[in-house]
């Protein structure tokens, strides 16, 4: 799938991680691919690799990870091939990222006028008048509406909302062409994750930047993504675009998870769906699917051989890891609208 | 329900077991444990290995050098002082008194410097206020100084000088608990604890310390090579062990006039002190490795 | 239905932080009233700093509320034992809340040692079968919590509280921090104890779609007040308060969210709470405020059977 057109090509990426117990594998193979104007959710609960993925895109697996093996082509350059110094020219700059705990991933001792003006200086070479402007500007770009108040304000003196959006407009600072967003509402209150998420959809409609969007959440995809990537135990098991995910998925994983999914259920006092039997443990090894310890649908196949991430039917951009996919199966939608 | 795959291929480890395996890692504090161990086993066994009791005099082998120099004497391994004693013998009997102290010294401000630091966290107020300005004057006097005053007012003797050294050490235990209780004491599993009826000190020994051991457990280990050199400090000033008593610090400052004539009479107690300070440092270097979470693999 | 637990106009302060010299009071809870009957789920809405940990704090007795009375069956609470053993919490992040140094069966086993004078073979059963209602096995008891999943680790946290025969349960975002599958789990589970043995559960979440799933009664706080509360159907299809309507509008997939977007404004957290407030707490943040809204603040009405405090609540309609 060596898309020429694509802004960001993930092939064949494995992460390994090497403890006293010997080495495990974080992610395996993952391929995807993100293009420009496009956002590209992956979707997984805790420990199954989403994290780890966009940290070796962005190269920053340190030890006791090792990437194993894999290529991560930004605009037609390996970055994994390129050397840390090299790579730096392009983290932060073309490529940026957003984290979970925004009050964390600011530094505490500085003012956020000073901490987006740095960026500003570092990778635009700007005087700090310029910086000081562009900062403002950015700041309401956002949505701040005070913004030299809050230029001057230190992170702990904002809320968490608004300290995401002092994140949001750092990470736009350079006008980067992949935005890397990994749980960037996870700690924020509904209200203003509503407000975040519109935010985010708005900045990369208007800057026409591709974007990553990692979480745990399963509810949110339809609100920000286009593509949406289901992992799995380290891999993908399901990648389709939005508007098929929620009326048929084709892997039992992604049923179960949208059956769990307490919004999508509105029968009061009735029992959820919920999945059987816990995820795999890291360094558990496992013969066959991943997942078909807990699939209701495992024939005696999926406990033998692995099933690769194919189209599943032909002439079908849907791609599944599973032998016997839902939809292509019969023709009964399993999730709801 | 959820319990369908069990969990086999984990052995069930105790905390403390887990912490042995992270500090088994680190070769450099095993080895300051055995050759910790070692002293040890050495002073307490000392009467059966020593070839001479410590006071014992030879008039005939004053200042006998040790074994690797011309003119030694069978016998003398390490040579004799100039009372004609047996080196040897008096290093090992005086390692019972170095260790022996370092351990008590220890035990004494680790448990009185618990109680005094768990009440000033776990009282809040004008107890805290008393208890923490105390602990800021006692830290702002330099800790030999200190332990002189001390003993000066109690007088000079072996167990005044161990009663001061472990006020000396006391202020860092009580800092140490203090700060420990107070940022456990609001967290969930406190909380949960109080809601299941734990109170006081109950809630201090059940709940509270073994989440608080570690950086305790470090700092007893610090402070054991700390106050091994405060009592020799204190001997080698004439105010710890009074003379015959072969403990190390006394023995430096009694041979301290032969260091040109007959430098092993001073350079072996000397040499005796770093080993085992050195010893307890690495092992307390590995130890607040091993038990720091934040450090984990 | 009898009333069990009954909150009267709880108020609570506490010292604000302030630099060098002590801050002046922040009023965290505003005469909160609420009533839970036996055998129900009550869901408490808010979002962080909404109140609702320390309105969980007041009701176990972990802290004293300045003002207003707690009802246990119609007696007000009398001494912290009995209340400790009548009403049980479970936290919101099982990893923090279990002791990592207490193996399962220490810590099934600390509130009867503390709480009752259960001898050694009678603790010993219960404990089993506790954990048995909460679907874990007896080999699991031997374990550390660390050794856990995040679901199993809030299953011990809910056998914790389930050991003691407790008459009220309250649980404080007690599946926030949990992944979707196993959140689904333990809102079955939080179920299947309602309907097989009659626990009475106050449900303390800031996700209004869990709300419509296990509870039947929902109470939404917002600044430390009531804003609206009553029954679950009627309150989430139909709110008539502004912030309920927002609330259920940020809900993942509720459409177009596009216009949420609108311009913040920017008021620095700490002062935020800090600031006094003239008039209605959700003003700042209300499309509908107008002068009455600043002046006053408005009073608690019954309304389609509902209590809501709002001017504007029957045009909400």
């Amino acid at each position: 799938m060596a898309n020429r057109d694509c802004l960001l090509a993930v092939e064949c990426l494995s992460v390994d991680f090497e403890t006293r117990r010997g080495s495990h594998t974080a992610i395996e193979s993952v391929c995807l691919d993100v293009h420009a104007g496009e956002t590209v959710a992956i979707v997984g609960e805790s420990g199954s690799g989403k994290s780890v993925t966009s940290l070796a895109i962005m190269g920053l697996i340190r030890k006791p990870g090792v990437i194993r093996s894999g290529k991560v082509n930004f605009n037609g350059m390996d970055l994994l091939a390129l050397s840390s110094c090299q790579r730096r020219q392009y983290l932060g700059r073309d490529i940026t990222m957003i984290f979970q705990e925004p009050t964390v991933s600011l530094n505490p001792s500085f003012t956020v006028g000073y901490q987006i003006s740095e960026v500003l200086k570092l990778h635009l070479k700007m005087k700090r008048t310029e910086c000081r402007k562009r900062a403002l500007e950015l700041l309401h770009e956002v949505g701040i509406s005070d913004s030299l108040r809050c230029f001057k304000s230190y992170p702990h003196q904002l809320s968490g909302g608004m300290n995401q959006r002092v994140m949001i407009a750092m990470a736009i600072s350079c006008k980067p062409s992949l935005l890397i967003a990994d749980e960037p509402t996870t700690a924020l209150d509904v209200t203003v994750q509503a407000q975040t998420l519109a935010l985010l959809r708005q900045l990369q409609k208007n800057n026409g930047m591709g974007m990553i969007f990692i979480t745990h959440d399963l509810s949110l995809v339809p609100d920000i993504a286009h593509r949406v990537l289901v992992m799995y135990a380290g891999q993908i098991v399901e990648n389709c675009s939005i508007d098929v995910l929620f009326t048929g998925p084709l892997h039992p994983y992604t049923e179960a998870l949208l059956k769990s999914l307490p919004a999508h259920h509105d029968k009061q006092g009735e029992r959820l769906s919920t999945i059987t039997g816990t995820p795999p443990r890291a360094g558990e090894t496992i013969t066959g699917c991943h997942f078909h310890g807990r699939c209701s649908y495992a024939r005696e196949r999926c406990k033998e051989s692995a099933p690769k991430l194919i189209a599943a039917l032909p002439d079908d951009p849907r791609l599944v890891r599973c032998f016997y996919p839902l939809a292509a199966n019969s023709k009964t939608s399993a999730g709801r609208p | 329900m959820s319990n369908a795959t069990s969990v086999e291929d984990v052995d069930v480890l105790t905390p403390w077991q887990e912490n042995w395996y992270k500090l088994r890692a680190n070769k450099i504090a095993i080895a300051g444990l055995i050759v910790l161990m070692m002293l040890i086993t050495s002073a307490i066994f000392a009467p059966l290995i020593a070839s001479h009791a410590p006071n014992e005099q030879f008039i005939d082998s004053l200042l006998a050098p040790p074994f690797w120099s011309e003119g030694s004497k069978a016998g003398f391994v390490l040579g004799t002082d100039d009372l004609g004693r047996d080196m040897l013998s008096r290093l090992l009997y005086g390692a019972r008194y170095s260790l022996f102290l370092g351990f008590a010294i220890v035990l004494i401000s680790l448990v009185t410097g618990v109680a005094i630091g768990a009440l000033a966290g776990m009282k809040q107020g004008i107890t805290e206020t008393v208890i923490l300005r105390l602990m800021d004057i006692m830290l702002a006097i330099p800790a030999i100084l200190l332990a002189i005053v001390i003993v000066a007012i109690l007088g000079a003797s072996l167990f005044n000088a161990a009663m001061a050294v472990s006020i000396v050490l006391l202020p860092h235990f009580v800092r140490i608990t203090r700060a420990a209780v107070i940022s456990e004491i609001n967290k969930d599993y406190v909380l949960a604890s109080r809601l299941d009826g734990t109170r006081g000190w109950k809630l201090l020994f059940r709940t509270l310390l073994p989440n608080i051991s570690a950086p305790l457990i470090v700092q007893a280990t610090l402070s054991f090579s700390n106050a091994i050199l405060d009592i020799a400090a204190l001997g080698f000033l004439g105010l710890g062990a009074q003379p015959p008593t072969p403990e190390w610090g006394t023995l430096l400052s009694t041979s301290r006039e032969f260091i040109e004539t007959a430098p092993w009479t001073v350079t072996l107690p000397g040499l005796a002190i770093l080993i085992t300070v050195l010893a307890s440092n690495l092992l307390g270097d590995g130890l607040r490795d091993a038990l720091d979470p934040r450090i984990d693999q | 239905m009898p009333v069990l637990l009954e909150a009267k106009n709880i108020s609570k302060s506490y010292q604000g932080k302030n630099r060098l010299f002590g801050g002046s009071l922040v009023k965290v809870l505003h005469d909160v009233s609420l009533q839970l009957q036996a055998g129900e789920i009550l869901a408490i809405v808010g979002e962080s700093g909404s109140g609702k940990s320390t309105l969980a704090r007041q009701l176990v007795m972990l802290e004293q509320p300045d003002s207003g009375e707690i009802l246990l069956d119609g007696k007000p609470f009398q001494s912290v034992t009995a209340i400790h053993r009548q009403v049980r919490m479970i936290f919101q992040n099982p990893a923090a809340s279990l002791d990592p140094r207490k193996r399962v069966y220490q810590l099934l086993e600390q509130p009867l040692l503390n709480l009752t004078g259960l001898s050694g073979s009678e603790r010993e059963e219960l404990i089993y079968r506790t954990l048995d209602q909460v679907g874990l096995n007896n080999d699991q008891a031997s374990y550390y919590p660390h050794m856990f999943s995040g679901g199993q680790r809030q299953r011990i946290a809910i056998a914790r509280a389930l050991i003691l025969n407790p008459q009220v349960i309250v649980s404080d975002e007690a599946v926030s921090a949990l992944d979707v599958s196993v959140q689904a789990q333990i809102l079955n589970l939080v179920m299947d104890l309602r309907d097989q043995i009659g626990m009475s559960w106050l449900f303390i979440t800031h996700d209004i779609s869990v709300v419509n799933v296990i509870a039947e009664r929902v109470l939404v706080l917002y600044a430390g007040r009531v804003m609206e509360s009553g029954p679950v159907k009627e309150v989430l299809e139909n709110p008539a308060h502004p912030y309920t309507q927002r609330l259920l509008q940020s809900v993942p997939g509720a459409g177009d969210s596009d216009r949420l977007v609108a311009v913040v404004q920017m008021i620095p957290a700490a002062e935020a709470q800090a600031m006094e407030y003239t008039g209605c707490a959700y003003r700042h943040r209300c499309l509908l405020a107008d002068q009455q809204c600043v002046k006053s603040e408005p009073p608690m009405i019954s309304l389609a059977g509902r209590s809501v405090a709002c001017f504007r609540a029957k045009s909400m309609l």
